[in-house]
């Protein structure tokens, strides 16, 4: 059953379309991640789907029901906002309860209400504190716990870890994971993190310029871009003028073996002649990038003791013909 | 609310403000528009001229005054290592708790004739009374509001900016002249109006030590109320050549300042600097000498109102006598003021959340006309306002003479925009994401409003509004054209014991002003956790 769907959904500011005409069908108890780079319409369309933004035009269902005219307090959408936004005025508990008591809940109920989703996400004991003593990551949950426990038809979530540092980012959304799946709660995830997208995902939207350009699983949006922006966009990605007229290669990096001068190279095997033209280590392994003689360059992974490669030093890259990408030179979709 | 509701907001403040404000002040001036013959007797006679010559210099000589002790005193004590900063900056916030007015009637007791420093100092050619004397306590009063203004935009700046300047080779001198004093512009310009329009509108101190110094506020005074050969008319005139001053200066401002919006919030505190040993005595000196004198009159009032007083003479003992004179004639008076005060202070409160509100998030034409409008209640003098709410308001068919709802109309009118403006640095401090949470929560926009915008906003409308409230306490240039004996209020009277020389029930008096408006600055701190006199 779909939970959520766009149909030709737009959003006009001034003279700028930032959401374009967007179709989208988001499955009940999915977590569907839109991504994008900064200004690409992400936020906008996650903004239009809670109702803090009046469409310029199409339709918004949720089941059934049209909800593109409701305002967002008649929506029942919960939403994670990426300065937490929490009432800084209430305690954590009062917090949680806001939108509980909107809804003419009261007493023992909401008190355990309350209770069950400040323990959901392990702040059980801090009901009675003020935000304002929560850590940055205490508050993101905190923040989660208020949009939970009203059970929203869907949960939106807005860049909710861009202000934590990185080892925290990477096991709040691990939890963040969890928490929605056992709610069995609809999602729906902005970020412009591609790592944090491929591993959080059930299936990812990735948006350029107010269009969605693709909406895939994560395997598929990264073995198969629908786009040659999208290659770019998701991993790391070096583009050469291909053998056949007209076409664009993608190569990825752990896809460009570095090679002695002169192997032979094992059949299917592009084989690209070049020069060590500089290397950034990474700490577990190496990006080596290699010029060709055209002029192109190609990154390639490289496990080897650092110091291997030298700039100005002679390699051969081999790149098996499956794992090539092709794209149209011109329009940059993906040919098959 | 929700898009409808704004707008009717906006609608009656829009309303309140023509009915209150636009509407008098135009039914003033088509008035004397349509009466040249005023207008060339206003500029035949030297008795009208004259107030007018002084008006202008005394205006401009207290903005030059107040600009050259406020912005120095606010480098030194912002930038610089002085001892006493503390007291500086408390004394300071002290001098503009009460009104000029209070400042110059404690000045006489001090240095007027029987003064007690002019007799205990054998001063014989020196006296405060006079131009000179009008144009020190106006000085002494308003320098305090540059002083802070200027030292709050001084700790906006990041000092990240000056030391760029430094690294790129600018010495101390030059970083201030290129850098520094560029980026204060916008705040010591703004000072210089609120200076300008105040003391070009102050009624009570030239009226009081000015021996006869005719100012427009004293001539439209004059001609409004004397009994024989006044001229309702040449009132009107003399009120309307004010506020064409205070727009003059209002757009002189603008000029100055055009394009020269600096957003900076500096999270740095730059450490202060050192200062040679002699420059820091003459800095410390030239500190405490300019504050001390700025809230001496609070001292002076406090420790005379529990002396006995034989008319304008202190006796010298101490006692309670004027305490008890004034709870037994005036307490109906003092009671009678805090009820307009705070009547209009609530007004103000709840009304200036909501347009401050309107303000900052649904700009509109509406808001704009709203703003401007503002802005023009925040320079119209008292005196032009209480003329025009007499002229307008007080007949048929909303006959509002003589009573309490057309003072706390004044008050209203006339101290809203700080209140206002306060919330509405509130409200643009306030993240718009925290009030889609709580309708993303399924709470309606009303419900949003009040359960979380006001909550949040209310600090910095309640440190706006006390301003207000403490303004309106003291009001006199508009109370003295809209009372009756039934509606008089404490600056009414102090005004009058002064001018009857009862020196002794105006200190107490005076005293009483003082001790409510620091009883409500404690209460508000105590509640918020936050000074509420932030600049």
């Amino acid at each position: 059953m779909q939970a959520v769907r766009a149909i030709g959904l737009s959003k006009q500011f001034g003279t700028t379309r930032a959401v374009d005409r967007v179709d989208l069908a988001i499955a009940q108890g999915e977590l569907f991640t839109l991504l994008g780079p900064s200004g690409c319409g992400k936020t906008t369309l996650l903004r239009l789907l809670a109702g803090l933004e009046e469409p310029s035009g199409g339709e918004i269902r949720f089941g059934e029901t049209r909800v593109d005219n409701r305002p967002v307090y008649q929506r029942n959408v919960g939403m994670v906002f990426q300065s937490y936004a929490l009432f800084p005025h209430m305690s954590v508990a009062e917090n949680v309860a806001y939108g509980l008591r909107a809804r003419g809940i009261q007493g023992k109920e909401l008190r355990d209400q309350v209770a069950e989703a400040l323990a959901s996400v392990g702040l059980a004991d801090h009901g009675e504190r003020t935000p304002g003593q929560l850590s940055g990551g205490q508050q993101q949950r905190v923040a989660l716990a208020r949009a939970l426990v009203t059970r929203p038809a869907l949960l939106l979530m807005d860049e909710p870890f861009s202000n934590l540092d990185a080892r925290l980012r990477i096991a709040m959304r691990m939890e963040v994971r969890r928490i929605v799946k056992e709610a069995g709660i609809t999602t729906v995830y902005v970020t412009h993190d591609q790592e944090e997208a491929l591993a959080i995902s059930d299936r990812i939207g990735v948006m350029q310029a107010g269009r969605l350009i693709q909406v895939d699983g994560p395997v598929a949006i990264y073995r198969s871009p629908a786009h040659q922006s999208v290659a770019a966009f998701v991993g790391s990605c070096s583009f050469l003028t291909g053998d056949a007229p007209g076409i664009t290669l993608g190569i990825r990096p752990e896809h460009a073996r570095i090679r002695p001068v002169g192997e032979a190279a094992p059949p299917d095997t592009l084989l690209l002649e070049g020069e060590v033209a500089g290397v950034t280590y990474l700490g577990a392994a190496s990006h080596v990038l290699v010029r060709v003689p055209s002029g192109e360059t190609v990154t390639a992974l490289s496990l080897d003791e650092p110091g291997s490669y030298q700039p100005g030093s002679p390699v051969r890259l081999h790149v098996p013909r499956s794992a090539l990408l092709r794209f149209d030179a011109q329009t940059g979709e993906a040919v098959r | 609310m929700n898009g409808r509701g704004w707008r009717l907001v906006g609608w009656i403040a829009l309303l309140f403000l023509a009915l209150f404000l636009v509407y008098p002040v135009l039914r003033l001036s088509l008035g004397a528009l349509a009466s040249p013959g005023l207008w060339r007797e206003f500029f035949q006679r030297s008795y009208y001229t004259g107030a007018l010559a002084n008006s202008l210099w005394l205006s401009a000589a207290t903005t030059l005054g107040s600009l050259l002790v406020g912005v120095p005193l606010a480098l030194l004590v912002t930038r610089y290592q002085l001892p006493f900063r503390g007291l500086v900056r408390a004394l300071a916030v002290l001098s503009l708790l009460s009104p000029p007015f209070i400042g110059a009637y404690a000045w006489v007791t001090l240095l007027g004739r029987s003064g007690v420093l002019t007799s205990l100092l054998g001063l014989t050619s020196f006296s405060i009374y006079g131009p000179p004397g009008v144009l020190l306590v106006l000085v002494l009063h308003h320098f305090a509001y540059v002083f802070l203004l200027t030292s709050a935009a001084l700790t906006r700046i990041d000092p990240a900016v000056e030391e760029a300047a430094q690294t790129l080779g600018s010495s101390p001198w030059r970083r201030l002249r290129t850098v520094t004093l560029p980026l204060l512009l916008p705040a010591i310009a703004a000072s210089g109006l609120l200076v300008f329009t105040s003391s070009l509108a102050d009624f009570g101190t030239p009226m009081l030590i000015g021996e006869g110094m005719r100012t427009l506020p004293i001539v439209a005074y004059n001609e409004f109320l004397s009994e024989v050969g006044g001229n309702a008319g040449l009132a009107t005139v003399s009120s309307l050549l004010m506020l064409l001053i205070a727009l003059i200066a209002l757009g002189l401002q603008a000029w100055l300042l055009r394009g020269r919006s600096y957003a900076m919030q500096s999270l740095r505190k730059p450490s202060p600097a050192k200062l040679s040993p002699e420059v820091q005595v003459i800095g410390t000196g030239f500190a405490l000498l300019v504050s001390i004198a700025s809230a001496l009159p609070q001292g002076v009032i406090l420790v005379t109102s529990f002396m006995r007083a034989r008319g304008p003479r202190f006796t010298g003992e101490f006692g309670l006598q004027n305490y008890r004179l004034m709870f037994d004639r005036m307490g109906e008076t003092v009671g009678r003021t805090l009820l307009y005060a705070t009547s209009a202070t609530l007004v103000m409160l709840v009304g200036g959340m909501l347009v401050a509100y309107l303000l900052v998030r649904r700009t509109s034409g509406l808001s704009r006309s709203l703003d401007g409008l503002l802005v023009l209640a925040q320079i119209l003098p008292g005196t032009v306002l209480g003329l025009g709410l007499i002229a307008t308001w007080g007949r048929q068919p909303l006959p509002l003479a003589g009573t309490g709802t057309i003072l706390v109309l004044a008050y209203i009118i006339r101290r809203i925009a700080y209140t206002v403006r306060s919330a509405a640095a509130g409200v643009s401090q306030l993240s718009p994401a925290v009030e889609e949470a709580s309708l993303a929560l399924g709470a309606g926009p009303v419900r949003t409003f009040w359960r979380i915008t006001v909550p949040l906003i209310l600090p910095a409308a309640l440190s706006g509004a006390i301003v207000s409230w403490i303004t309106a306490l003291g009001e006199l240039s508009s109370t003295i054209m809209l009372y009756t004996g039934r509606t008089a209020t404490i600056s009414i009277l102090i005004y009058n014991q002064v001018l009857t020389d009862s020196f002794g029930t105006a200190a107490a008096l005076g005293t009483t002003l003082i001790a409510l408006t620091l009883l409500a600055l404690w209460l508000l701190r105590r509640w918020s956790g936050e000074d509420p006199i932030r600049f």
